[in-house]
């Protein structure tokens, strides 16, 4: 069985897990809803691990106390499958990241990268939602993955550039490739989860997905909302991919890890930050 | 009482300016008449007959000195679409003679020729307007979800700005090291793209933003040989910081033709603290997959405009804005100006500002992304 821990901006992935694979419970350390929900929800990951003693616990949104509970899963031997990185032990119980790679616009995005006639890679702009400062640090950890893999990494040049206003943060990572490409990697505070939002330039042509064309738009008198397609979201894949274990577990990126520091050295200085080059 | 005609004397038809796209809204704006063309003796024989061709075509005199132009009866405004080394020195001699100024683009090539100009365009006290950044569908539609959308304070701005024009040949790759420092812009041809298409991104980001206090530029030859051969740029992209915190990103490129269906990508992102809102500049548009007109394309630019900077690549849409641009708008808010005894929208003050930032990035882009403070010191 599955324990998930996750935000409740997180609720459209939580609920599509829940009817996709066997999850048996959740936590959620932060106020708010995550709407019709038939699954137990505690605010504390010891009490699920008591309650329900799931196989795989998986991180869907950072906290400032993650590394306890992933120290909690550990000593229980529950493994654990986090979306973003996580300062603890190295240790074949747990992994993090790679979610992009079930990605049906990433995928899509790097076969046409492949084609010849794309060329070599120039510049890849991405815009995704963040939230608070660990949210916003984890979806440029997920963007790093994207970009590295697009554009041939690692970089051998990265700078972070943060801003924020009360919770919301912004977050801008200016890369550049040893092949000569770039890329612009942008969290905003808001954006729909998963961002369709994709400019990927080749020498041969141009790839690209908007997030208004690849959107569900539901018109009401008072408002238009907005829904991703259930598909576009990685989670399932990837955690189904995982518990199969056909694969050998990723190794970390010290970058994800570098990344946290620079980003809080930005937000005090207000110039970008190097995390590399 | 029938309101004044004003009396435009087109200066240059140089390929790199745009003066034959400003052309057709002189004709159309009833208060504004074009009284003739104009350039300077030192110019290239094929600029000469160019200029001439034109002045013919419009039933107009060509003037090959600017003194004795700016002596013609009639001349109150002056359209200066020159390259870009010469617009200062020429704009300032129209200011020194009392004449409002219509510049494409760029005010100068060097900020100390925009401080020059931009003293004398104060103390001549003529109107000036650089038309082509503050009136296009994109800024506009931005400009509308500032004020209407409950963005909240905005934090960030992210633009990218790309022509599908030219046909690309093949350069190194990686793109070798070097780039041309800022300053030598003209090229016979080329044109430097963060600079001639990273322009209207820099200039929204200039809006929303307001002044900026450091830049950071990647820029190189990807797509061209002609950039590849001087250790110019066909792509560059700029990361951007307000003195407010606020970030933004831009790209410029010239990325070939047939590489988007609207003739590139002009679309900004508008972060605010509680949403964050995208704008697309080359919609609302009308698609249209006509078979005979996707068949018969002809997708090769032409053999005397290869880098299509007189021509447009072909499109699979119709804007459904009547002034995308924005030319005509601005044509419309310098006559009300110089009606009202106002100065327009976007002014010579602006223009300086554009061109400091992009240097800025030039600057950064030859130290390979280093960080560059704004403002620059003195003597760029």
């Amino acid at each position: 069985m599955i324990a998930l821990l996750a935000h409740p901006r997180q609720a459209p992935v939580v609920r599509l897990l829940a009817q996709r694979l066997p999850v048996a419970a959740l936590c959620s350390p932060w106020r708010g809803s995550f709407g019709p929900l038939s699954l137990p929800v505690h605010t504390h990951l010891a009490e699920l691990l008591a309650a329900h003693q799931p196989g795989l616990v998986c991180f869907l949104s950072p906290h400032p106390r993650l590394a306890e509970g992933l120290s909690l899963c550990l000593a229980r031997e529950i493994r654990v499958l986090s979306a973003g990185p996580v300062d603890g032990p190295a240790s074949p119980q747990w992994q993090w990241g790679g979610q992009h790679h079930f990605s049906p616009l990433f995928q899509q995005a790097l076969a046409q990268s492949r084609s010849p006639d794309f060329g070599v890679p120039v510049y890849l702009r991405r815009v995704v939602g963040g939230g608070g400062l660990l949210e916003a640090w984890w979806a440029a950890c997920r963007l790093l993955g994207e970009a590295q893999a697009l554009l041939g990494g690692p970089p051998d040049w990265f700078q972070v550039a943060a801003h924020r206003r009360g919770q919301s943060h912004h977050l801008v990572l200016s890369l550049s490739f040893h092949q000569g490409a770039g890329a612009h990697l942008v969290v905003a505070p808001s954006y729909p989860e998963p961002s369709a939002d994709l400019t990927l330039l080749g020498s041969g042509g141009l790839v690209f997905s908007d997030q208004g064309a690849n959107t569900l738009a539901v018109v009401s008198q008072a408002a238009t909302d907005l829904h991703a397609p259930a598909f576009l979201h990685p989670e399932p894949a990837w955690i189904s991919h995982y518990l199969a274990g056909s694969t050998p577990p990723l190794p970390p990126d010290p970058l994800h890890l570098s990344l946290l520091p620079a980003i809080r050295r930005s937000l005090r200085q207000g110039v970008p930050m190097a995390v590399l080059g | 009482m029938t309101p004044n005609t004003y009396g435009v004397l087109l200066l240059s038809f140089s390929p790199h300016g745009h003066q034959r796209n400003f052309v057709p809204l002189f004709q159309r704006h009833p208060r504004v008449s074009i009284v003739g063309v104009a350039d300077e003796p030192d110019i290239p024989l094929a600029l000469q007959a160019l200029n001439r061709q034109w002045a013919t075509q419009l039933g107009v005199p060509y003037l090959p000195s600017l003194d004795q132009a700016l002596a013609l009866h009639g001349v109150e405004v002056v359209s200066i679409a020159h390259q870009q080394e010469r617009n200062a020195g020429l704009a300032l001699r129209c200011a020194l003679a009392g004449k409002h100024l219509w510049i494409d683009k760029y005010i100068g090539a060097t900020l100390t020729q925009c401080d020059q100009l931009a003293e004398a365009v104060r103390q001549a006290k003529v109107k000036t307007i650089l038309p082509s950044y503050a009136y296009s569908q994109l800024l506009e539609q931005c400009r509308q979800l500032l004020a209407e959308a409950e963005l909240g304070p905005l934090m960030g701005v992210h633009v990218e700005a790309m022509f599908s024009k030219g046909w690309p040949r093949p350069v190194p790759s990686p793109p070798a090291p070097g780039l041309e420092a800022p300053g030598r812009w003209t090229y016979p041809q080329l044109k430097r793209e963060l600079l001639t298409v990273g322009a209207y991104a820099a200039a929204l980001v200039l809006e929303c933003l307001g002044p900026l206090t450091w830049v950071q530029g990647r820029a190189g030859a990807y797509f061209f040989s002609e950039h590849a051969a001087t250790h110019t740029d066909d792509f560059g992209m700029m990361t951007l910081g307000s003195a407010g915190g606020g970030l933004a990103t831009l790209c410029g490129a010239r990325i070939g033709v047939a590489t988007h269906p609207l003739g590139g990508p002009l679309k900004a992102h508008l972060v605010g603290s509680r949403a964050t809102a995208y704008v697309d500049g080359k919609r609302p548009a009308l698609d249209t997959f006509l078979r005979s007109r996707i068949t018969g394309a002809q997708y090769q630019p032409p053999a005397k405009d290869p880098m299509q900077w007189a021509s447009g690549s072909p499109v699979l849409g119709a804007s459904l804005a009547a002034d995308p641009t924005g030319l005509y708008a601005g044509l419309e808010d310098l006559v009300a100006a110089l009606d009202e005894d106002r100065q327009p929208r976007y002014t010579v003050h602006h223009g300086r500002q554009l061109i400091e930032v992009l240097t800025a990035g030039y600057l950064s882009a030859a130290a390979q992304g280093a960080l560059v403070s704004l403002p620059l010191e003195p003597g760029h």
